[in-house]
Parts: structure tokens; C-alpha cells; sequence
């Protein structure tokens, strides 16, 4: 189901007024600084913070809306959390985890057995959340969530617990998981790659207020605010990689450094990265192309050069104003284009 | 020159601190074994084997047995409210839950008496309506050690409770758990090793209750003449019973202190 939120609250000096929505099948990622709200956004939608203002509605159920007088408790919400630090019952084996669920409700215990071997875990189902490892863990506090059948799943920086190598893969295989779940998700991270690579859409948080929001690719590749400019700034392309080559969903193709990545990949590449040549250029630079400009935005002291061509998927290069000068770049122009591929980062998804 | 190394969380004892120390050590534990020598070994089991001994030893079991289920039972709910309710006269109502905590044994018995005697303001009614007397009998022994131990069951629950991750509360709120559930299956076993610190603490307090007791119940054998009355009954007339009974009461001492060393001693469990 969908979620349409309009979340209103003060508690203890901060203020959080933000829309957030997520439609059936969509995950969305609310990406933010520390304090930004996003965690306070979450546990309102969950229930575990009553609004003082707004609404929420999940599917077409307002279950929170202090105007009317309106509030479903969390345990009538249908809503599946995934902690933080997952917050696995310490007392319980993870079968008695996931079986928490269906148990409270009365409802079927079958889909126990069904996400206990969705998410490969019925090997641990004896053991305690002590004897897990972190990317365990985190499957199991997912399995555990899914047993309820939410109408809507919330993830609170599900990846903050785990360390970095078991991250990539975990990042990889939620994405996996995520796109099978008929309903909504929402995603909180501080993690731009976390967004970057698991999220349809973002929404990007400062101080309590959405700041900018759209599909992911467009967030990445045009941040409005400087925090997420510093974070981000990044174009993103999605694609299927083998033997060093990534072929771009969009067209084109990229030669990566990493040649043993194969299958599904989301692609960052960084507009710094990106050379502007009047001429064929000669050097090391896997990926050179002859393309045209197709936007000129200046950002700061940086110019973001906007390329496209029938060899490359749509990217964005950042150049000095004095290069755009030199070159004579402007919308239509034709230059050179060269891209490392050590420059290029690819992650599994 | 050298520096002298040590273990970094050993700090260097004050000079003057070590003689006091060991006079304190020396203060508490000369008459334990001062009990433990003139406790007559040979005839132990002949003067624990008295009728009268015997009495007491059962009435104290089955009393503080009872009175530790009812701190358990009601300490628990209250303990709760403490510590997740928010109503006015909050801190006042801790005070006075914790005053039998400071309170001499002697005075509980008399504001038990003034209560619960037979012209007092509950036991009048409950003498002329239903014609129950509590002094003097053995529900008054339960009644006045329940009054004493409780209040150590209320602080320790009331601490775990604060203390502990409510996260998982949520946690288990979101997963479609109502509330007696919450509490029943998360919270409860949560402060579990809290909750027997605490009814362990709360028997320990009523098995060795006293005053209260003599006073709201009095000291009539196979009634009401719990272990701790019978050794002052005994002293009177044969202190080698006296011994022996407390020694009893010391070994159940230094059982409860054992089995809850990760706390007491400050060790790790």
C-alpha cells in the first residue's frame, strides 16, 4: 500500500513539518544529516510518535490525525520496522523473533516458515540474535517485519549496524528483497550510497524540512541544497556488468576497473571526474567519446556540463568556468570526453 | 628513573584509609564467627529438631513465601506505574512507598495495628463486616513482613524498568503486540534478573522480619513465633537454641547473598 504523510511534531524544542509519500512497490529514501528528523519521521508513521499537526494515511486509512482526534495505535497499523540496531528480542531464537509477529495478531504462522527461508535464515532458526553475525541480523530483523504482512515497511538506517565489507553485499541482496515486496518502503539513511543504490525516489531532510525530492537519478546528478551537493553531485546509471564492461540501461557503455563485478550494478560516477577535450584526446582514459553538450549550469565555482551522445550513457561533467571559456562550450556544441575507469565506482545491487 | 607500573585500574590506597578499612572488615565479620564457634555443632540437630524449632522454621517458610509473592504480585504493577506513568503527587507517592525502607520495623507494626487493629481504620470494618482479625494471626505475620519487604522489589523493578532499552517495547508495539503482551513477553523477561534480585531481596527482608511483626502480630508459637522471634524467645531460656537458629538464618543469609553476587559483590555474574 501507499503511504501520504504529513507529518507535523515539536517535541522537546524540534520541529519536524515535512510531506513524505510512497506509493505501492516504491521504496523511497529519506536522506539526511544526523538531526535532521528522519528517524522522528519514521517512528510517526509507525505510530511510536503522535503528530501534533497533519495527517498520515496509509493505504486509505487516516491513522493519524490529531485535527480529528484521529490515532491508531502502532500494533493496528500494519506497519513493519526494521530497528536501527534491530532490536532482536536477546531472549527469544530467531524463529520466536519472526513468530513474535504473527503471534500477537492471530494471524498466519506460515509465512514464518515462508520469509525464514526467503531471507535463508531456517539454518538459524535455534540460535539466540547473540550468536548472529550483523548481516544475520539484519535478515532476520527484515523476516521479522515481513511475518506481520505489512501494508508498509520502514527501515531505519538498516545498514548503520554492519560493517563495511558485509555492507556492499547486504546493500546488493536488500535491493533484491525490496523490489519482491508488493507494498511501500521507506528507507532512512544518512548513507548517500545507500540511497543512491536501494531507493526509486529521494527525499532529502535538513532541519526538519524535506528540501528537495525526486527520483533518484535526478537527486544525484542535480542537488539543489550545499549539504547534499557536498554529499552528492554524483550521476548515477544503472546497468548489467560483465568482464569490465558495464552496458548502461539508458545506452551507451562504461569500462570499469573492476572486471570480476558481474550482473545487475548501479554505476557513480563523479562530474570531477570527467575530462572536456576540443580534440581526440590521447592518454590513459578507458572511456573516451565524442559527444554534445546538452545543459550549462553553473554551481558555485564549478560549471556542471551536461553530455550526451549515442556511445555513453547521459552524464554530467564538472568543469572550471575558465575550461568552459577556453573550449567554447554552450548547449549544442560538440567536444571530447574522457573518464577513467579507476574513477568509476560500481556496486552491486 | 624508572615508573613504577601497576594495572591501570589500581589506584594507590591512602595511608590512612587501609587501618580503617581493615577495622571496618574486622567490625563486621568478628561476629559471624564469633556465632559460627559458640554454635554447638554436636547437639545441632537435636535443638533444630524442637517442636518449637521445627514451628517456627515452617511458619517462617510458608510467611515469607507468601509475603514475597504478594511484594511480587502487587510491587510489580506498582513498580510500572512508577516508572511509566506521569501523574501529579508522582514523587510523593515513591516517598511513601520507600518510607517502610527507613522506617524502624517497631513503628510499621504500630501504623499496621492503627490500620488493620480491630478498632482501626480498615479492621474496624473488617471485623464488624466480615468479622476478619488480622493482629495476632498468621495472615498479620504475612501482612507486616509484605510491609516491610516490598518496598525493595518497587525500587529494583522501578530501576530496571527505567533503565531498560524501551526500544524493544516499540519494537514489539509495531509488530502487533498489545500492551499486556508488551509486557508480558518482552518486558517482563527483559528485567527478569531484576525481577528475582528483587523478590530474592524482598523474601530475604521478610524472612528476616522482626519487629513488625512482634508488634502487629505478636510472638505465639506455631501461630504467629516466626524463626527470627523464636531466637529472641530462645535466648531466655536455652541459648544454644538461640545459636543454633540463627545460624539457620545465617546460612540463608549467606545463600541469598550468593546467589545474587553479581549484584551485591559487584562482580560480573
Amino acid at each position: 500500500m501507499s503511504v501520504t504523510a504529513h507529518l507535523v511534531t515539536g517535541v522537546e524544542g524540534f520541529d519536524l513539518d515535512a510531506e513524505i509519500t510512497c506509493a505501492p512497490g516504491e521504496t523511497v529514501a529519506l536522506l539526511g544529516p544526523n538531526g535532521a528528523g528522519k528517524s522522528t519521521a519514521l517512528r510517526a508513521i509507525a505510530g511510536l510518535q503522535p503528530l501534533t499537526g497533519g495527517s498520515i494515511r496509509i493505504g486509505d486509512d487516516v491513522v493519524d490525525e490529531p485535527g480529528r482526534r484521529i490515532f491508531v495505535p502502532p500494533e493496528n497499523r500494519r506497519v513493519g520496522v526494521v530497528f536501527q540496531d534491530y532490536l532482536l528480542f536477546p531472549h527469544m531464537t530467531v524463529r520466536q523473533n519472526v513468530a513474535f509477529g504473527p503471534r500477537s495478531t492471530g494471524s498466519d504462522e506460515n509465512l514464518v516458515t515462508h520469509w525464514l527461508e526467503a531471507l535463508s535464515i531456517t539454518d538459524l532458526a535455534d540460535r539466540r540474535p547473540a550468536q548472529l553475525s550483523g548481516g544475520q541480523a539484519q535478515r532476520v530483523a527484515l523476516a521479522r517485519a515481513l511475518a506481520t504482512d505489512p501494508h508498509l515497511l520502514l527501515m531505519d538506517e538498516p545498514l548503520a549496524a554492519l560493517d563495511a565489507a558485509t555492507r556492499m553485499e547486504v546493500r546488493g541482496r536488500l535491493r533484491h528483497h525490496l523490489a519482491e515486496y508488493e507494498h511501500g518502503t521507506v528507507i532512512v539513511t544518512h548513507d548517500p550510497l545507500d540511497a543512491l543504490v536501494l531507493a526509486d525516489r529521494i527525499i532529502v531532510m535538513e532541519d526538519g524540512r524535506v528540501t528537495q525530492e525526486g527520483p533518484t537519478a535526478e537527486v544525484a546528478s542535480r542537488p539543489r541544497t550545499d549539504y547534499l551537493a557536498a554529499l552528492l553531485g554524483v550521476t548515477l546509471i544503472r546497468g548489467s556488468a560483465r568482464e569490465g564492461v558495464v552496458t548502461c540501461s539508458d545506452g551507451g557503455e562504461l569500462v570499469v576497473s573492476d572486471t570480476h563485478v558481474a550482473g545487475d550494478v548501479v554505476v557513480l560516477v563523479r562530474p570531477q571526474a570527467i575530462s572536456l577535450h576540443r580534440e581526440p584526446p590521447e592518454g590513459s582514459a578507458r572511456n573516451v567519446w565524442q559527444t554534445s553538450v546538452t545543459s550549462v549550469d553553473i554551481h558555485g565555482d564549478q560549471v556542471r556540463v551536461g553530455l550526451t551522445g549515442p556511445a555513453h550513457p547521459p552524464l554530467v561533467a564538472a568543469v572550471t568556468p575558465a575550461a568552459v571559456a577556453e573550449l567554447g562550450i554552450a548547449p549544442g556544441s560538440a567536444v571530447w570526453a574522457s573518464l577513467k575507469a579507476t574513477d568509476i565506482s560500481v556496486h552491486p545491487a | 628513573m624508572s615508573l613504577r607500573t601497576r594495572p591501570v585500574h589500581q589506584q594507590r590506597t591512602p595511608r590512612v584509609l587501609l587501618p580503617l578499612a581493615l577495622i571496618a572488615f574486622a567490625f563486621l565479620a568478628i561476629p559471624l564467627i564469633g556465632l559460627l564457634i559458640a554454635a554447638p555443632w554436636g547437639q545441632m540437630s537435636e535443638l533444630l529438631t524442637t517442636p518449637t524449632a521445627l514451628e517456627a522454621l515452617r511458619l517462617s517458610i510458608v510467611t515469607s513465601l507468601l509475603a514475597a509473592a504478594i511484594a511480587v504480585l502487587l510491587g510489580v504493577p506498582l513498580a510500572w506505574v512508577l516508572a511509566r506513568r506521569e501523574f501529579p503527587g508522582r514523587t510523593l507517592v515513591r516517598g511513601l512507598v520507600l518510607i517502610p525502607l527507613v522506617l524502624p520495623p517497631v513503628v510499621g507494626g504500630v501504623t499496621l495495628l492503627a490500620a488493620f487493629g480491630r478498632r482501626g481504620l480498615v479492621g474496624q470494618y473488617l471485623y464488624d463486616w466480615f468479622g476478619i482479625q488480622l493482629p495476632f494471626s498468621t495472615a498479620g505475620v504475612v501482612m507486616a513482613e509484605a510491609f516491610v519487604a516490598m518496598p525493595f522489589l518497587v525500587i529494583t523493578v522501578e530501576g530496571a524498568l527505567r533503565t531498560m532499552d524501551r526500544r524493544f517495547e516499540d519494537a514489539a508495539r509495531t509488530l502487533g503486540a498489545r500492551p499486556s503482551r508488551v509486557f508480558l513477553r518482552v518486558t517482563a523477561p527483559l528485567i527478569g534478573p531484576s525481577l528475582i534480585a528483587g523478590a530474592v531481596l524482598a523474601w530475604a527482608r521478610a524472612l528476616g522480619e522482626f519487629g513488625a511483626t512482634i508488634t502487629f502480630a505478636g510472638n505465639f508459637p506455631g501461630v504467629t513465633q516466626t524463626l527470627p522471634l523464636a531466637v529472641y524467645s530462645a535466648l531466655e531460656v536455652s541459648r544454644d537454641e538461640a545459636i543454633a537458629l540463627s545460624v539457620v538464618l545465617l546460612a540463608v543469609s549467606f545463600t541469598v547473598l550468593v546467589s545474587l553476587r553479581g549484584r551485591m559483590l559487584g562482580g560480573r555474574g
